[in-house]
């Protein structure tokens, strides 16, 4: 009989050190999301995420890689995704809020009726603190009779700055796309409530494809000049520390790629950053008159605020750790729809965004057929 | 029976303590720990003085793994960062510290605006607010139950709640560019006492309470 109980104790032990090699996993818990897709059937493609909840950034992406088929390895995307800030100056000057930097905002507990189960939703965390949802996201390609609907996890988390809420959203979609997202929501600033003002997230991108040694970042720049016919488009590299301008003529996007990393064809794979917008930030505040910047990696360098001074020594970004920083404003007109019939204010979420999409990543056209 | 499961241990070969993932994040015991770590260093008193305030004390990575390994974690270590500033001089810093080691690795000098504000000043905010007779006044009736939420209440569990918004001075000769100030926003439920700002210049102890027309749009 001992030496029964024995070996079960020695088994157990066993069992647990099997448990600690779960523990050489990047996160572990709720803090790890691995998602296939599809959500039926064999996997095509998968996303392993990490994230935390942080005071000041709130949902903050601690790692992801992509796997773009079963038999693929994984390779990493993110080394670190964050909100480096929310500036919110006012129209008459009234106030130049910095939401990030300037205070260590908690976050918003989330309850059941934030994440409905109904809706592919699950909380995360022990607060809870995030929302997961795994959704369809409609028509991923489409022709005739023939196509494929897409699916994509989203997390979300809320940071609790004063008035407002502040959602912080991160999707990863089947095709290998990250969508960042950014809303503004809650009661007008009490002293000044019917003034207008932006909210403006910048987030810092630390997308360190395949590892961080060889990151390499171009510019995508579109040209056409009408009359002519005929339109180009070059990516010159970026090889020193700056910031640059989204021109809307121009297509301006970030592509950023590992200089080893190549798909079956050879093509060297990259994501592109794209700005999804309708608008430009541009205030006395150095960083904000720009709306792309590329930065050497620097672990103490995460407040967008900061920009310029980062820059300034102007370090090489060529083959080695680069983070991208992009900015998204949304422009808040104080309207009727912003005040309640109590006589109270609560405004509705109005988002800012950007797509990273992969660009000669996979072989072929992804979940085809 | 017992040879084999001590074949299966060793084939294991895994610690038996449970480990943390390394981007897991800061326990509550690590990041006291890590305040605690960062209080005592000789650089830091330096530069903050003894009994410095916290404005953050964050997770990093200060150092990334040249090679990596998707599926099996590299010893990362457990790092934070500590934002300090010092009670009475416009200075700061940023400690970081090593968890495993409790060390301090760097300590670089910040500005004092460059560490953000926090619980413990909303706190003192509100304590200078309170001796104003005009945010007496201001709050009428209901004065008494107004107040900050404590460090570990959940958001959004105070009725009658005192928040505080960081305020950068925005024009010329204003001291709110240099000093730290906070600007206290008073909460009953789902609305907010509108049209008035109360200023707190924490530096120079100072409240400014300035009444504004209720604008109509």
């Amino acid at each position: 009989m001992k030496t029964r109980s024995t070996a079960l104790v020695l088994a157990l032990i066993a069992g647990l050190a099997g448990a600690s090699t779960a523990g050489a996993q990047w996160c572990s818990g709720d803090y790890l999301v691995e998602q296939g897709f599809p959500t039926a059937g064999p996997e095509e493609t998968c996303w392993r995420v990490c994230w935390q909840m942080q005071k000041q950034f709130g949902l903050v992406i601690t790692g992801a890689w992509f796997r773009k088929s079963p038999a693929a390895a994984w390779v990493r995307v993110f080394w670190d995704a964050r909100v480096g800030e929310i500036f919110v100056p006012y129209h008459g000057n009234e106030h130049r809020f910095f939401d990030v930097k300037a205070f260590n905002w908690s976050w918003v507990p989330l309850a059941a009726a934030d994440c409905p189960a109904a809706s592919g939703g699950k909380l995360l965390g022990p607060g809870p603190d995030v929302c997961k949802i795994v959704h369809n996201r409609g028509i991923a390609w489409r022709l005739d009779a023939n196509r494929r609907l897409g699916e994509e996890v989203v997390l979300w988390g809320a940071i609790a700055a004063a008035n407002y809420n502040y959602i912080v959203q991160w999707t990863f979609r089947d095709d290998g796309m990250v969508i960042g997202r950014v809303a503004a929501t809650g009661a007008n600033y009490p002293s000044h409530p019917t003034v207008a003002h932006l909210h403006s997230p910048t987030w810092r991108l630390d997308v360190d494809l395949d590892g961080w040694p060889s990151d390499m970042v171009h510019l995508g720049v579109h040209v056409e000049t009408p009359p002519a016919l005929t339109a180009s488009d070059a990516a010159p590299a970026v090889l020193t520390e700056q910031g640059l301008e989204w021109n809307a003529e121009q297509f301006s996007a970030l592509h950023v790629g590992d200089a080893n990393l190549k798909n079956a064809k050879g093509h060297t794979s990259m994501f592109h950053l794209l700005p999804l917008r309708y608008g430009a930030q541009r205030h006395a505040e150095l960083y904000s008159r720009l709306d792309l910047w590329v930065t050497r990696w620097h672990p103490d360098e995460v407040y967008a605020a900061d920009l310029a001074t980062f820059v300034a020594d102007g370090e090489s970004v060529d083959k080695t750790d680069v983070v991208l920083w992009y900015t998204g404003p949304v422009h808040h007109l104080v309207r009727d729809e912003d005040r309640t019939e109590e006589n109270g204010w609560m405004a509705h979420a109005m988002w800012a965004e950007f797509q990273l999409k992969p660009h000669d990543f996979f072989d072929h056209t992804p979940l085809y057929p | 029976m017992v040879k084999r499961a001590w074949l299966l241990l060793l084939l294991f070969g895994a610690p038996l303590v449970a480990q943390d993932a390394p981007l897991d994040p800061l326990t509550a015991d690590e990041q006291d720990r890590a305040e605690a770590v960062a209080r005592r260093d000789p650089r830091v008193v330096e530069l903050v003085g003894r009994d410095p305030r916290v404005g953050s004390v964050q997770f990093v990575v200060p150092r990334k793994p040249e090679r990596e390994d998707p599926d099996r974690a590299p010893d990362l270590g457990r790092h934070a960062a500590v934002l300090l500033r010092a009670r009475s001089r416009g200075a700061g810093a940023r400690v970081l510290v090593d968890l495993r080691a409790a060390t301090v690795v760097e300590v670089k000098p910040l500005r004092s605006v460059d560490v953000p504000l926090g619980q413990e000043d909303l706190e003192e905010a509100w304590a200078l607010a309170q001796k104003s007779p005009e945010v007496v006044g201001l709050l009428g009736a209901r004065y008494g139950t107004y107040r900050v939420r404590s460090e570990g209440a959940a958001v959004g569990t105070v009725e009658d709640e005192v928040l505080g918004m960081p305020v950068v001075g925005t024009q010329e000769g204003d001291p709110c560019t240099v000093n730290r100030c906070l600007a206290l926003l008073f909460r009953h439920g789902m609305t907010f006492v509108e049209n008035v700002e109360v200023l707190v210049d924490l530096t120079a102890g100072e409240v400014r309470v300035t009444r504004r027309e209720e604008a109509r749009r």
